[in-house]
């Protein structure tokens, strides 16, 4: 044992004392034994005597340390802290003595990633009793350490001594988190429904700027930057959810997305029909890239970027508050629960949504040609029909109808067909003045004449 | 020389030995009663027996001369005068007398030998093994003037049995201080941790204990009522523990390291941190459909003014609290409820932790029956969309909320004055009928409104069709008339039998038409004829 090996002085201090003891009771034996009270005979074999006497001293000592350091205070804290034989004769060692003060540095807690590294080959009784050993902190993460009951300190990254006693009482990981989240609701028409959410957060540092490159070759010096007071908020504020089981303590993370984040995107979503989310027309028109100007628009359902907009900003306000930055909330459809609306009868719904669209597109042209077509007999046959029906009414009254009449009958009908449809009105006033000029060219330049009779006479 | 030279190596030996033995056998408490006399032997075997030391003493046998330079006569002359050396039976018993009685003193001192009572006889009777061992060793004492030695020689006798037990005490008080994890501001601090520490080797402490994850857990087996020493308890930062003594609440303690005084134990942990419970009711709404919904409670016991933060950790404060008076009521507030439970724990308490949850569903169960299942869905009030005549939803309230809103303050009510703090809570999740009915029924309905819909759609289809039906139809009569009459007017050319002329185009444009098949078909048989004969009258010369 080298005293200047360890850090506490009462490996020192103890060993100087038996040292002492032990020189004193040597020299006081040889004095006494030897000096005042000379050996009669055999003095080399008195002084081997006086040796043995010394060494049976030294011997003693040596067994009343070993004693207590070695067996004594081992199986106290073997038993105290349920530790294995050898950690516990460490642990009763190093608690006594301090630390080694040469490398490597043991024992020693790695905490990376958020969480305590029990199994580390340098662990020892770490995990279990705390100090005296080492932290090792990586980059991503910070600590708050507790001490016989109560909290010690806040530890950033880095390469700390811990105290005798002194816990790893809660990690917070400094990286960025991203969670997903099935937040189930019902509608205001009371239908299940559910929506997926994505959320991106991270501990609140204190400057942001910290972050900058100076260099471009050069790292930044903390790349999660962090508060320490915020540490300590984050730790202390979780919700213990049960006295048993996996899961039981909800932690920063849990409490921002299982509370914060499905409180408020539930009370937002609850507050809209299904059918603000979900209009299966819409998404099966969109979803084919068919939305037809010719077919009538189905209806937009709500935009749900404006509630994510919403959502995001009230989750990043009452983040912030617990000292936590949220850099984007993502929601994904919104759609009702299987059990209540199934698959199934989504896309059979969608798929009977878009026939009648996909049929109505295909047909249209057909039957704008049949429609152009049979219309166009129609007309024809309207047309032919009342020129029929004056031709006959002139036909009842005399044998002999004049040209004139049968023109005027013609015009009449005209006009009949004009004052029926405004279109054939605009197109007569476009002919009115070409067709106007041919009758009054009939009319001025040659009498009204017979048809049959004026042939005739 | 060589004796001594064996002693010494049966000396190192048997501490081998021995000590292999004691580390392969730690002290346990069995569970049953050790009375003193064990206690002490098992105290002294486990603790100090690796000593051995009556084995270094068998060396002195023959080395404390008799003082022939001080009597100045030889030892053969001197014997016959009646002096005599020093025997080694004194030289033995001595060895193992006077560290016996170091040890027993400290055991007495420690508690080991514990008086029955706090009376004076009591007391004088658990320090009479040390009183018997001291007062043996000073009759040994006693006959020494009967004997011729060094008075310095013997005192170096004296140190070599004397140091090393007293060295071995010392350091054990000092390693004990170092080992045992207990707050600096304790009273007494240093005799309990020996006491404490002497406590596991007599195989009969009293129990320490650790909280962990909110529950007790005994490290060291003991009993509590007449074991060695002080318990020993810990806790989390977040905890405090109730303790009981038997038949009482005595005290509550944490959070913190301490020991625990004869016949304490742990009764109860509280949790200092935030809770939250959650569970499902079933409840009747106004319209009589029963519905389940999530209950939730979120609550701490109440922390007072102060709160954690870098200054407190810095004066090392405890976790806050506002005063222990909140903690008995909460404690003892806790209700014995069979309901769900076995008949062999239907006489258990529901915990502290129960109390705010069980205020919220009984109030929800109350507040229920007031909606009916369309309203507890609804948002009101909010908005008046004009055009559609319904609420905007984003200006609208929950009724959930509400309800939650309505709950919260009851619990407060209720609740806050045994020293909870209530932090949040009410209706968490989705409100489902238990019935699957009745969704099936508003999915159905939701089904229905959408057939509709697509109805509606269908039918402005066939309205734009006939629209466009009529629009094609004025388009194809524009068509022909206009083709009637551009071609009239491009042959009316010759104005003398224009009127002749017309007359005949156009009977002819109409029988034109009507020899067409699908017109044909439409106009009556006598048509085609009677335009014939007309066109027949228009012929000109």
């Amino acid at each position: 044992m080298q005293s200047e090996e360890y850090e506490s002085p009462n490996l020192t201090l103890l060993s100087t004392i038996v040292m002492i003891a032990f020189l004193a009771f040597t020299v006081a034996l040889v004095v006494i034994f030897y000096f005042f009270s000379p050996p009669a005979e055999h003095a080399g074999r008195y002084l081997l005597n006086l040796f043995l006497i010394s060494a049976a001293f030294g011997t003693y000592l040596a067994i009343v340390i070993f004693t207590v350091l070695y067996l004594l205070a081992p199986q106290f804290l073997e038993q105290l802290y349920d530790l294995s034989r050898e950690d516990a004769q460490q642990l009763s060692f190093y608690l006594f003595a301090g630390l080694p003060d040469d490398v490597p540095r043991r024992p020693l807690l790695r905490i990376q990633e958020g969480q305590t590294l029990h199994d580390g080959p340098l662990v020892m009784y770490m995990d279990k009793v705390g100090g005296p050993g080492y932290f090792s902190i990586a980059h991503d993460s910070a600590v708050v350490t507790g001490k016989l009951g109560k909290l010690r300190r806040v530890l950033g990254p880095g390469f700390y001594r811990a105290e005798s006693f002194e816990k790893i009482w809660d990690v917070i990981d400094l990286r960025p988190q991203r969670r997903s989240l099935h937040v189930e609701f019902m509608t205001t028409d009371g239908i299940p429904a559910y929506c997926d959410v994505e959320i991106r957060f991270q501990v609140a540092g204190p400057d942001r700027a910290d972050l900058s490159y100076p260099h471009e070759e050069n790292a930044p010096p903390q790349p999660y930057p962090f508060d320490p007071a915020v540490i300590l908020k984050l730790a202390t504020a979780k919700y213990v959810k049960s006295h048993e089981g996996a899961g039981r303590v909800l932690d920063w993370r849990s409490g921002l997305v299982n509370g914060l984040l499905d409180g408020i995107l539930r009370d937002t979503l609850e507050k809209y029909s299904l059918d603000h989310f979900f209009n299966p027309r819409y998404w099966a028109l969109l979803s084919k890239g068919a939305i037809d100007k010719a077919s009538p628009p189905p209806e937009k359902p709500v935009a749900l970027l404006e509630i994510q907009a919403r959502v995001e900003e009230a989750v990043k306000r009452m983040a912030a508050d617990r000292g936590i930055v949220v850099d984007m909330v993502q929601l994904g459809p919104v759609l009702p629960e299987e059990e209540a609306i199934s698959r199934q009868w989504l896309e059979f719904w969608q798929a009977k949504a878009q026939r009648p669209v996909t049929v109505y597109n295909l047909s249209e042209d057909a039957r704008r040609r049949q429609m152009l077509e049979k219309t166009s007999v129609d007309a024809q046959v309207e047309l032919v029909t009342s020129m029929l029906s004056k031709l006959q009414d002139l036909d009842a009254q005399k044998s002999d109808v004049p040209a004139q009449l049968i023109v005027m009958s013609f015009m009449d009908v005209l006009r009949t067909m004009s004052d029926r449809d405004p279109a054939v009105q605009l197109l007569m006033y476009q002919q009115a003045e070409s067709l106007m000029r041919i009758i009054n060219a009939i009319q001025r330049d040659k009498p009204p004449f017979a048809i049959g009779a004026s042939s005739s006479a | 020389m060589l004796l001594r030279f064996l002693v010494l190596v049966v000396y190192v030996a048997a501490f081998v030995v021995l000590r292999t033995y004691l580390r392969d056998h730690p002290p346990r408490f069995e569970g049953q009663h050790v009375y003193e006399r064990q206690r002490l032997k098992h105290a002294l075997v486990r603790m100090f027996g690796l000593l051995l030391w009556p084995l270094p003493g068998l060396i002195w046998i023959g080395m404390m001369q008799f003082p022939t330079w001080i009597v100045g006569m030889s030892e053969v002359e001197a014997r016959s005068a009646g002096m005599l050396p020093l025997p080694a039976t004194i030289i033995v018993i001595l060895s193992l007398l006077i560290p016996l009685d170091i040890f027993i003193v400290f055991f007495t001192v420690v508690g080991v030998l514990k008086p029955y009572s706090e009376s004076a006889v009591s007391k004088l009777f658990s320090w009479l093994p040390a009183i018997f061992s001291v007062f043996f060793t000073l009759l040994i004492f006693l006959t020494l003037p009967r004997y011729t030695f060094s008075f310095w020689q013997f005192m170096v006798f004296l140190a070599f049995v004397t140091f090393p037990p007293i060295l071995a005490i010392l350091f054990l008080v000092w390693v004990a201080s170092c080992v045992v994890p207990i707050a600096p501001d304790q009273p007494r601090r240093l005799l309990h941790i020996v006491q404490y520490f002497t406590g596991l080797f007599t195989t009969f402490p009293k129990p320490s204990w650790i909280v962990e994850d909110g529950e007790t857990k005994v490290r060291i087996k003991g009993n509590a009522f007449y074991g060695v020493g002080p318990g020993w308890l810990m806790t989390e930062p977040e905890n405090l523990v109730v303790l009981k003594d038997g038949t009482k609440i005595k005290r509550i303690v944490g959070p913190g390291v301490l020991f625990t005084e004869p016949a304490e134990s742990p009764h109860q942990v509280i949790d200092l941190r935030n809770q939250i419970r959650l569970t499902r009711i079933n409840a009747r709404t106004q319209d009589g459909i029963e519905v389940n919904l999530p209950i939730s409670s979120l609550f701490r016991v109440n922390p007072g003014y102060k709160t954690i933060t870098l200054e407190s950790l810095a004066n090392q404060e405890p976790w806050p609290y506002r005063n222990k008076r909140d903690i008995y009521e909460i404690v003892f507030h806790e209700e014995v409820d069979p309901t769900g439970k076995t008949p062999l724990e239907a006489h258990q308490v529901r915990l502290w932790d129960d109390i705010p949850l069980k205020a919220a569903i009984n109030r929800v169960k109350q507040v229920i029956p007031e909606y009916s299942l369309e309203q507890l869905y609804s948002i009101a009030p909010g908005t008046i969309d004009p055009k559609t005549g319904k609420v905007i939803p984003e200006t609208g309230d929950l009724t959930r909320p509400r309800i939650a809103a309505r709950v919260r303050e009851t619990v407060k009510a209720t609740v806050e004055p045994l020293g909870f703090q209530i932090l949040g809570g009410g209706i968490g999740n989705k409100i489902v009928p238990t019935n699957p009915e009745v969704v099936k029924q508003r999915v159905e309905a939701w089904k229905a409104s959408w057939i509709s819909k697509v109805r509606d759609w269908q039918t402005e289809a066939q309205v734009q069709n006939l629209k466009d039906f009529s629009r094609i139809r004025s388009d194809a009569r524009v068509e022909l008339l206009s083709e009637i009459l551009q071609q009239t007017a491009m042959k009316l050319e010759d104005r003398e039998n224009a009127g002749r002329y017309l007359a005949h185009h156009l009977l002819e444009n109409l029988l034109h038409l009507a020899r067409n098949s699908q017109v044909r078909e439409l106009l009556p048989e006598t048509a085609l004829p009677t335009l014939t004969q007309f066109q027949e009258l228009t012929k000109g010369e």
